[in-house]
């Protein structure tokens, strides 16, 4: 009967401490992970947003992994996601701002920022998305 | 010998010879007339100039592009023609030729043969490598760039130029490819050589063809060319001199000899028809030479051959004596005549002139009467199809311009309508004027026999064509019934096969174009049937009509008409867009369904307001088309799809255009209005006492924005208007938010002042005991504090010593849990300021006693002295835990088992190197020379103690490896001798152990120790005798 206490504690106990590690490392996501879910990449390449940094890239998504951790996922719009009304919509509640990312002479673009959610949704002047970046923690440690 | 070799070559000057001449293979190929085609056509039809002058470079140049066409596959060049890709013609050229083509260092920088050619001239980019390369693709044979004449000695004094034929003879070798008859290509010649000026093959020899042939060796014809006269009349038109004669003369030979057959004879000029007419077979008086008595005599003798029959004479004689020499020169030369004097030929020999009429010239000659006569026939040739389209555009077209002609027509041309007879009258002429142009430009005495007589050629050209003209116009009934028929046929075909129509029914398909094609064809044809018309007229109408409508032209005929009819639908557009926004404008909360086809572009659109937008947008869009078009035109359904696909996107960017346009607005009219009157707008929800205190106790906005976005809706509606459909009232909520939160924040603590101060006193009042009982209960060494992790584990530590407190306030703005968190904090902050207290004092502590530890460790030298880094390593280790525990021993917050692990580890790395410098000091010392020894003793900043206890060191490890190499090595060299020589008692045998126990020397245990080597030679010399007599013993 002791054994059987003993062994329900233990478990309980292992649980609720799994579960505070999922929590923790919930958006974190290792190079490990990332070629168990994704494969191995297509390519990979120096980022060119970070010199220390490698671009893994797969048919229509990218990630830009530092170490062992991957740091951002890029990725192309689903078809509903192609408008930046859709996401200005969909953040309605969060706090969000949109900065000029890139002009030139013939057309600019923008970045909406969601640093509540971690996306970054660039976008060109006429409304259509481009790419949605999704920050997976890998700075954090 | 030489004479056996001379029979053996026979040469054959204009004389039969034994074997068929067999052409070369590429010649056979192309036969005469398709080199050029039959007629070199002109340059350009418009102008007013002649043949003579359609033999520019520029021509030439564009001649030789069209002729080396013909040549498909390229052959093999000799080796030291391969320093560039030369095209297939050219590569014929060098393959045939290279033996008497020029090839010097700077010819080798040529990409092209005519650069080659023009190196022998030593100039880039003239005229005459063009013009030789001309004359073989015309002609077939080549012109010789070197400065040598087969079977002729090389006159020493003559320059290689003057060995090349000039550009002016070369110019007129170009005219004359073009003027004699077409027989005249890929005869048997093979090469154009030219004699510098002042020499000849002979004497009084002008030119001369030679064919030779040997059985050791194979020629082809030769042609020799010497300085004669050349010019180009510009008056006439014509050319002078008598090169164009001895040409002509020298080719004709070579025609003679290519189309003799061997059956009969190897001449044509021997042919019967030939023959025949000036000349019989009969003795001949010839002048021979023979050597008499060694001396060389001329005598006359008699053969038989072909001589002037002088009866036939009469009738059929000689231009030239020349002619009389034979029956060869006689053709030759009548080859010539024919060319450059018909008229005398036709008057002294016309049956000669008849022969080479009908055999080489197509029936044709250059008399001046038959040259007019080609001219009047090639300017009605084919005059009946032309006429049909001058009738057509005459009579279906605008004819109201032309002015009257100076000519005579027809009757019935007279007799049409003033503007279309007018018409025709100018188009014929125009036509007849075109051809007659042409003519001049193609034929060589063309220009000297209708130059200033174009009126009277052209209006023998319309007398003669009268009827022609009569026939065609009465042939459909009079010019109002061609009119009338090829007027409905015409409407007919249009509105049967509109291009437009093919184009929109076929548009969508994959092979567009294709299909456009072929339904335009079907279509047609099917019109034609269906009009039941059979002259030829309307099939060329019909082919004309699906030639000039090609898919392109119908494509932008379509977008041109459509884009016609469409215009102003700019403002159409714009007031639809205007209307389907204005009709969705009402806002209600809901969720988005769609940005498609209307996204907003970058400007927000309520979700209520863009589905709705993006519902009736199709609806909205066929409205707008339906309004637009209904007004002005009636349009098919194709039609109708074709502008509906066309204009979508446009309708998509007004709708888009016009959020931007309403944005604008509504920023002025409501945003700003918000934003200039936020503090009174939102004065309730600033001074909220719920939303103060939740701001308060979370420093959270949440339940701000809340009552912002309450605030917002209700006040918009009843103060600005209806709520705006282009500004979110999310985003602005959190704008407002931003810019207003201080003014809450100052609100929140303004109104909690007092019981900030009553919970500051509880805090002061509780917060020391409650350090002190944590500071005695909690195991602060349970793990290894440092300033980064304290915080955390004594919040989580000292939670559990609040949790007891009672707090006995009545909080409104704090809770009783928020009140425990300050003490927690208030009481963490002590203990942090105790702990860093402590690590400031440990440290000095630990540095210290570090120092002293240095110095004893100066004092206790011995373990440093062992020359061992393991020991002083371990040695170090040692003195540092005990001197970490000594320190950390009072210690509240540290372990002296897991703090200051990396300081100890650190400080004894840093020791062993220390050491580990010293022990190379010494040892650099013992490696160098007496003056270099003191001066690494001023070096090492050692102590006098230091420096000595390390030599003794030395000195010991060294002696220590000596007297093991002493027991063991030196050992093994004694056992050994002895084991070689056992019996000392046999005399020779304890000889040779004692030569070999002496041969053992310390010098021979020199390479078993290399470190230290000075000191260990030193202390060698000094423990010598020790050793020698350790051996001595053994020698014993």
């Amino acid at each position: 009967m002791k054994f059987i206490v003993i062994l329900v504690l233990g478990l309980v106990m292992t649980a609720c401490s799994q579960k505070k590690e999922s929590k923790k490392y919930k958006t974190k996501m290792s190079v490990h992970q990332l070629v168990e879910l994704e494969g191995e990449p297509d390519s990979t390449k120096v980022s060119p947003l970070d010199s220390e940094s490698q671009m893994y890239k797969y048919d229509s998504t990218s990630y830009q992994v530092k170490g062992e951790y991957v740091q951002v996922k890029f990725r192309k719009p689903l078809q509903v996601e192609e408008t930046i009304q859709y996401w200005r919509h969909k953040f309605a509640e969060d706090d969000f701002y949109i900065e000029l990312y890139n002009e030139t002479e013939h057309t600019s673009s923008f970045k909406l920022i969601n640093k509540t959610k971690n996306i970054i949704v660039v976008f060109e002047q006429n409304g259509s998305v481009q790419r949605i970046a999704e920050d997976f923690g890998g700075n954090d440690e | 010998m030489n004479k056996l070799l001379l029979l053996t070559i026979f040469v054959g000057v204009f004389s039969s010879c034994s074997k068929d001449y067999s052409k070369l293979s590429f010649l056979d190929k192309y036969k005469p007339n398709q080199l050029i085609g039959s007629q070199r056509l002109p340059a350009q039809v418009d102008g007013n100039s002649c043949f003579v002058d359609e033999f520019e470079i520029s021509r030439i140049k564009s001649d030789i592009s069209i002729l080396e066409k013909k040549y498909e596959k390229s052959v093999k060049v000799p080796k030291e023609f391969r320093f560039t890709d030369f095209k297939p013609a050219e590569t014929h050229y060098i393959s045939r030729y290279h033996e008497y083509m020029y090839l010097g260092e700077e010819s080798k920088s040529c990409k092209d043969l005519p650069c080659i050619l023009n190196s022998a001239y030593g100039k880039e980019g003239i005229e005459q490598g063009y013009r030789i390369y001309h004359w073989f693709l015309t002609m077939g044979s080549g012109i010789s760039t070197l400065n040598k004449i087969p079977r002729y000695d090389t006159d020493k004094t003559k320059k290689r130029i003057e060995y090349l034929f000039p550009n002016k003879e070369l110019k007129l070798l170009n005219m004359t490819s073009e003027i004699i008859s077409k027989d005249y290509r890929n005869i048997k010649i093979s090469m154009l050589h030219r004699f510098p000026n002042g020499t000849s093959p002979g004497l009084l020899v002008a030119g001369q063809y030679s064919y030779t042939y040997s059985t050791v060796k194979k020629w082809d014809g030769t042609i020799f060319l010497t300085n004669q006269s050349v010019s180009v009349s510009e008056r006439t038109n014509k050319i002078n001199g008598y090169y164009i004669h001895t040409l002509v003369h020298e080719l004709s030979h070579a025609l003679d000899f290519t189309f003799g057959k061997k059956k009969t004879s190897d001449h044509f000029s021997a042919y019967d028809k030939w023959i025949n007419l000036s000349w019989v077979w009969g003795e001949s008086k010839v002048t021979k030479t023979k050597v008499e008595n060694g001396v060389e005599v001329k005598y006359e003798t008699v053969e038989m051959d072909w001589i002037v029959d002088e009866e036939k004479a009469k009738k059929e004689g000689f231009v030239r004596g020349y002619q009389r020499t034979s029956h060869k020169e006689d053709f030759a030369d009548s080859g010539a005549n024919f060319l450059i004097d018909a008229e005398k030929m036709q008057r002294i020999s016309p049956k000669k002139l008849k022969v080479f009429q009908e055999s080489f010239y197509n029936d044709k000659t250059f008399l001046k009467n038959d040259e007019v006569k080609y001219i009047q026939d090639y300017l009605v040739e084919d005059f009946s199809d032309n006429f049909w389209d001058i009738l057509k555009e005459c009579t279906l077209e605008d004819s109201g311009f032309y002015s009257n002609v100076g000519y005579s027509f027809p009757v019935s041309v007279q007799m049409l309508p003033q503007d279309q007879g007018r018409c025709v009258k100018k188009k014929s002429v125009e036509l007849f004027t075109r051809k007659l142009n042409s003519f001049r430009k193609t034929r060589y005495y063309a220009c000297s026999q209708s130059k200033g007589k174009d009126q009277e050629i052209i209006q023998k050209a319309i007398t003669s064509t009268g009827k022609k003209i009569e026939e065609q116009i009465s042939e459909l009934g009079g010019l109002e019934s061609i009119k009338k028929q090829w007027g409905e046929f015409r409407r007919l075909l249009k509105n049967s096969c509109d291009p437009i129509v093919v184009y929109l029914k076929n548009r969508k398909s994959r092979d567009a174009e294709t299909r456009y094609l072929n339904e335009l064809e079907n279509c047609s044809n099917d019109t034609l049937a269906e009009f039941g018309a059979t002259h030829e007229i309307f099939n060329d109408e019909v082919s004309s009509y699906v030639e000039a409508n090609t898919f392109t032209k119908a494509k932008s005929l379509a977008k041109e008409s459509f884009e016609n009819m469409t215009k102003g639908i700019d403002t159409t557009f714009a007031n639809g867009a205007q209307r389907l926004v204005s009709a969705c404008s009402k806002f209600r909360e809901e969720e988005l369904n769609s940005s498609s086809p209307i996204s907003g572009g970058n400007v927000f659109v309520q979700a209520s307001v863009l589905n709705c937008v993006n519902d009736q947008f199709q609806s909205s869009y066929d409205d707008v088309i339906r309004d637009y078009l209904e007004n002005k035109y009636n349009l098919s359904e194709l039609g109708l799809e074709y502008i509906t696909q066309m204009y979508y996107s446009k309708y998509v960017s007004s709708v888009n255009k016009y959020f931007v346009e309403l944005n604008e607005k509504e920023i002025l009219s409501y945003s700003k209005h918000i934003f200039d009157n936020a503090s009174v707008i939102f004065n309730n929800e600033l001074n909220d006492e719920q939303i103060l205190i939740s701001y308060f106790r979370e420093k959270s906005l949440k339940d701000f924005k809340n009552a912002l976005k309450e605030r917002l809706l209700r006040y918009i509606p009843s103060q600005i208007g209806s709520i705006p459909t282009t500004i979110s009232i999310d985003e602005l909520k959190n704008q407002l938010s931003k810019k207003l939160e201080k003014t809450l924040e100052v609100n929140a603590q303004n109104r909690a002042v007092n019981e900030v101060r009553q919970v500051d006193r509880f805090i002061l009042n509780k917060k020391n005991s409650v350090y002190s009982e944590s500071l005695n209960s909690i195991n602060w060494k349970e793990t290894q504090l440092n300033q980064s992790n304290f915080s955390q584990f004594c919040s989580k530590k000292v939670k559990t010593f609040s949790a007891n407190v009672n707090v006995d306030l009545d909080p409104k703005y704090y809770t009783v849990d928020l009140i425990k968190s300050k003490l927690v904090v208030a009481v963490c902050d002590l203990h942090l300021s105790e702990f860093k207290k402590e690590i400031r004092e440990v440290d000095l502590e630990i540095k210290s006693r570090t120092t002293r530890l240095d110095r004893n460790n100066d004092v206790e030298y011995d373990w440093k002295l062992k020359l061992d880094g393991e020991l002083v390593a371990k040695k170090c280790t040692e003195n540092m835990s005990k001197l970490v525990k000594s320190v950390l021993g009072q210690s509240k917050y540290m372990d002296y088992r897991k703090s200051y692990i990396k300081h100890q580890s650190d400080f004894c790395k840093s020791s062993l190197k220390d050491w580990e410098k010293e022990v190379q000091k010494v040892s650099a010392y013992l490696d160098c020379k007496k003056q270099c020894q003191v001066s690494k003793i001023a070096e090492s900043r050692l102590t006098s103690a230091q420096w000595k206890g390390y030599l003794d060191a030395f000195s010991l490890k060294v002696t220590s490896s000596l007297e093991a190499i002493v027991k063991n090595d030196l050992s093994k060299e004694i056992s050994s001798c002895k084991e070689k020589y056992p019996k000392p008692r046999y005399s020779l045998m304890r000889l040779k152990r004692k030569k070999c126990l002496e041969a053992i020397t310390f010098d021979s245990l020199m390479g078993k120790q290399v470190s230290f080597k000075k000191l260990y030679e030193e202390l060698l010399k000094k423990e010598l005798s020790v050793f020698k007599s350790e051996i001595s013993k053994h020698m014993k």
